[in-house]
């Protein structure tokens, strides 16, 4: 049995932040039903900065790594039949997963309070920038906002320069969030276990990036600027250019780790050592002395790796394409993907007959009105 | 909203009763330990007993800089509310201690002695400890491609603050480890993670888009298409999407920011360079604190950089409790960051830092 075997988890998530935690519940074995509406689609479905193919029906790939394993099902919450019958899945599930902007779900009338009158153990794990409480709760933020209001952007920089934040490409706080929430999910699951109660959990991403350089907040007076790469457990550290053009990342406890490089007594020397030969020459060197050296990679030059070295971090999904895979793997219930991301409404029928207990009848009735969207019924695609 | 926990209330702590050990042995790497350590300072958070095995000289970690007095401001972060243990090289006790464990904390060296539920391995590289002296954090930011990704284009590459690699490890084991102990049956499960996946699942969208024809872009510095730029007194970040674009321009004002080339998102995003610096003019004329309440009533997603030091002082962090005394040692007081989460009604801060410990053989009973 994997972990999560026997948790069914109501999955609101949207784009990366929540998508991405239920799709790590998911790859642990969760039960999760990915929740979408008929004028509400998560904004991930269309987000395709340039398209993988020709197929206009295909889902775009940031997509469908953000969503595998899971289930699909389009109710119409704002209708007061969507809202009841939503309510009915909430009675037959653990979890309740939603990153909306603070205030959806109150108009939603989706609160915790509403959510426990229908399942009293009920996990709510609300993923929001600034949480549920405060001043600015409300604020609008993508992953990049909060590395500058969190300080993680004010200790990130070239040495006296400007602060830095991994922009739009990375949005690292909305990455790393998964990997948490997803534990606290687990936690609260593991609590609900041996005490029968339900919580809910209010994450706020913004919280979750000063924590993560949480040792930098016990002394704020010794990081008054920026010291590029420079760390307090290596006596230099950075990155140096070579002959070749490539950066050498370098990290180096003392100068005396250094015995059959000759001359090489400071910053400076290392600098001209590194730009006088070829990036492999330099990184066979220093680590042929023990000195951790690589050489910085490009994106294409880590996917070739890994193709090399096939390890846990990326995944093949059952359709054949390469997506995200898991970040830490489990020796006896290996975390994987069974099913690829679903076309919107696939299991809408099945979900409502199965977890919701309504009749084919009274599901048609809701698909005919509106009130859910299922799928068109499976064209199967022969190869 | 009820915080600081009397022994008495850590039994209705999410993980009362859970016992963990957290071992580094004496080859594992500094940044090793710093994963080690905040997964088991999330567990302690949380109700777990934590119990850290020290040598006798105790963890290196503890020389590291910043000081709190006497106390490096790392190891206090990192290890507030864990019990410390100093075994001394008596392989049995520090078996037995293992053994009435739940979950073990370790790098790939094996450990005298099993828990009873979740052993989790960090290492630098995927398989083990194979090679882990001639790497870092660092040079495992390189092979995952996160350093390629932040800086300016004709300057090196840098690491985003702190230990972002090291930390998003130490979740990895966090989560690998409750997940061990909510299986089902009994049996032992292994956790692995390492510096080299993490930082490759982290950087999954630029990894994977060469797979589809996707481009990958490197360090773009004031190309990129959102960075940080001047205000009157500091930096912000300025971040939108199109949804935002209109709110954007409102707020600035400008006629050249109405030039069809800016319009749609694909387009804009080639010319972010000449739209930042147009936006960058009219912020310089904002002060943080106005920018903040600007975002409040517009919408928009632009962050202002505060400095760590402001963060003490902020309302929302404020008003919830999110930055937390730690008593150390020596009597002084660090205040650090509690473990990101509201639990209904509870926030969970960490216990004291201990002193250090005395070798079980020499202590007192």
């Amino acid at each position: 049995m994997k972990p999560l075997a026997g948790c069914r988890v109501l999955d609101m998530g949207i784009i990366t932040a929540g998508a991405a935690t239920s799709a790590l519940l998911a790859d642990l074995g969760a039960d999760v039903i990915k929740v979408e509406a008929p004028r509400y689609r998560d904004p991930f479905r269309q987000w395709s900065v340039e398209a993988p193919s020709d197929d206009p029906t295909a889902l775009p790939p940031f997509f469908k790594a953000t969503n595998r394993n899971k289930q699909s099902i389009s109710v119409d919450l704002k209708t007061a039949e969507g809202h009841a019958l939503f309510c009915k899945l909430v009675a037959k599930s653990d979890v309740v997963l939603e990153n909306f902007r603070r205030g959806v779900m109150k108009s939603l009338d989706l609160e915790y309070e509403t959510l426990r009158r229908f399942n009293p153990a009920i996990i709510l794990a609300s993923i929001s920038s600034q949480g549920e409480s405060g001043p600015e709760a409300r604020q609008v933020s993508f992953g990049s906002t909060l590395e500058a209001t969190a300080g993680l952007a004010w200790l990130t920089g070239y040495d006296q320069g400007a602060p830095v934040v991994s922009g739009v490409d990375l949005n690292y706080p909305d990455q790393v969030v998964a990997i948490f929430a997803a534990g606290m999910v687990v936690t609260a699951w593991l609590d609900r276990r041996r005490t029968g109660r339900g919580v809910h959990l209010d994450m706020a991403q913004r919280e979750l990036t000063s924590f993560l350089s949480g040792e930098a907040f016990a002394v704020p007076a010794a990081h008054a600027g920026r010291t590029g790469n420079a760390r307090e457990t290596y006596g230099l550290q950075d990155c140096f250019a070579a002959a070749d053009g490539a950066w050498v990342a370098v990290s180096l406890a003392t100068f005396g780790q250094l015995t059959a490089i000759a001359d090489v007594n400071g910053r400076d020397d290392l600098e001209r050592w590194i730009a006088a030969r070829p990036s492999d020459e330099a990184v066979a060197a220093l680590r042929a002395d023990g000195v951790a050296a690589a050489r910085v990679s490009t994106a294409s030059e880590v996917l070739a790796a890994w193709r090399d070295r096939p390890s846990f971090s990326l995944t093949h999904t059952p359709d054949g394409s390469l997506a995200k895979g898991f970040p830490f793997q489990l020796d006896r219930h290996p975390l994987e993907v069974v099913r690829d991301a679903p076309v919107l409404g696939t299991d809408t029928r099945d979900v409502l007959a199965r977890v919701g207990g309504f009749s084919v009848a009274e599901i048609e009735d809701f698909i005919d009105r509106g009130v859910v969207e299922a799928a068109p019924e499976p064209t199967t695609h022969e190869e | 909203m009820e915080s600081e926990a009397p022994q008495s209330a850590r039994a209705s702590f999410p993980l009362a009763g859970v016992i963990a050990v957290e071992r580094a042995s004496a080859h594992c790497p500094l940044d090793v330990r710093l994963s080690l350590g905040l997964a088991g300072r999330m567990l302690a958070d949380l109700g777990a007993e934590v119990i850290k095995l020290e040598p006798r000289e105790g963890d290196p970690l503890r020389a590291t800089g910043p000081r709190i007095g006497q106390t490096s401001a790392l190891f206090a972060f990192l290890n507030a509310g864990k019990k410390f243990v100093c075994v001394d090289s008596d392989a049995e006790a520090e078996a037995r201690i293992i053994a009435g464990s739940d979950a073990l904390l370790r790098d790939p060296e094996p450990a005298p002695g099993s828990p009873s539920r979740v052993e989790a391995i960090a290492s630098l590289l995927p398989g083990g400890d194979r090679g882990q002296e001639a790497d870092s954090e660092f040079t495992l930011l390189a092979y995952s491609g996160l350093l390629d990704i932040v800086g300016d284009p004709d300057r090196a590459p840098l690491q985003l603050g702190g230990h972002q690699l090291a930390y998003g490890v130490g979740l990895a084991l966090f989560t690998g480890i409750v997940a061990g102990l909510a299986e089902e049956g009994g049996a032992m499960e292994t956790v692995r993670a390492n510096f080299l996946d993490t930082g490759t699942w982290l950087n999954w969208k630029g990894v994977i888009a060469p797979s589809w024809g996707g481009s990958s872009p490197s360090r773009q510095g004031d190309a990129a298409e959102w960075r940080t730029v001047r205000c009157a007194d500091g930096w912000v970040a300025l971040v939108h999407r199109q949804d935002e674009w209109p709110a954007l321009k409102a707020l600035c004002n400008d006629p050249r920011l109405d030039d069809p080339r800016f319009q749609k998102r694909a387009e804009r995003r080639r010319h972010s360079a000449e739209v930042s610096a147009i936006v960058e003019e009219h912020l310089r004329q904002y002060s943080r604190h106005e920018i903040r309440a600007m975002t409040l009533a517009n919408r928009l997603p632009l962050g202002p950089v505060w400095t760590v030091e402001e963060l003490h002082e902020d309302s929302q962090y404020g008003e919830r409790g999110f930055l937390v005394p730690v008593c150390l040692p020596d009597g002084a007081q660090a205040v650090v960051p509690r473990i990101p989460v509201i639990w209904g009604d509870r926030i969970f801060g960490p216990g004291a830092l201990d002193d250090i410990a005395v070798p079980i053989a020499e202590g007192v009973q």
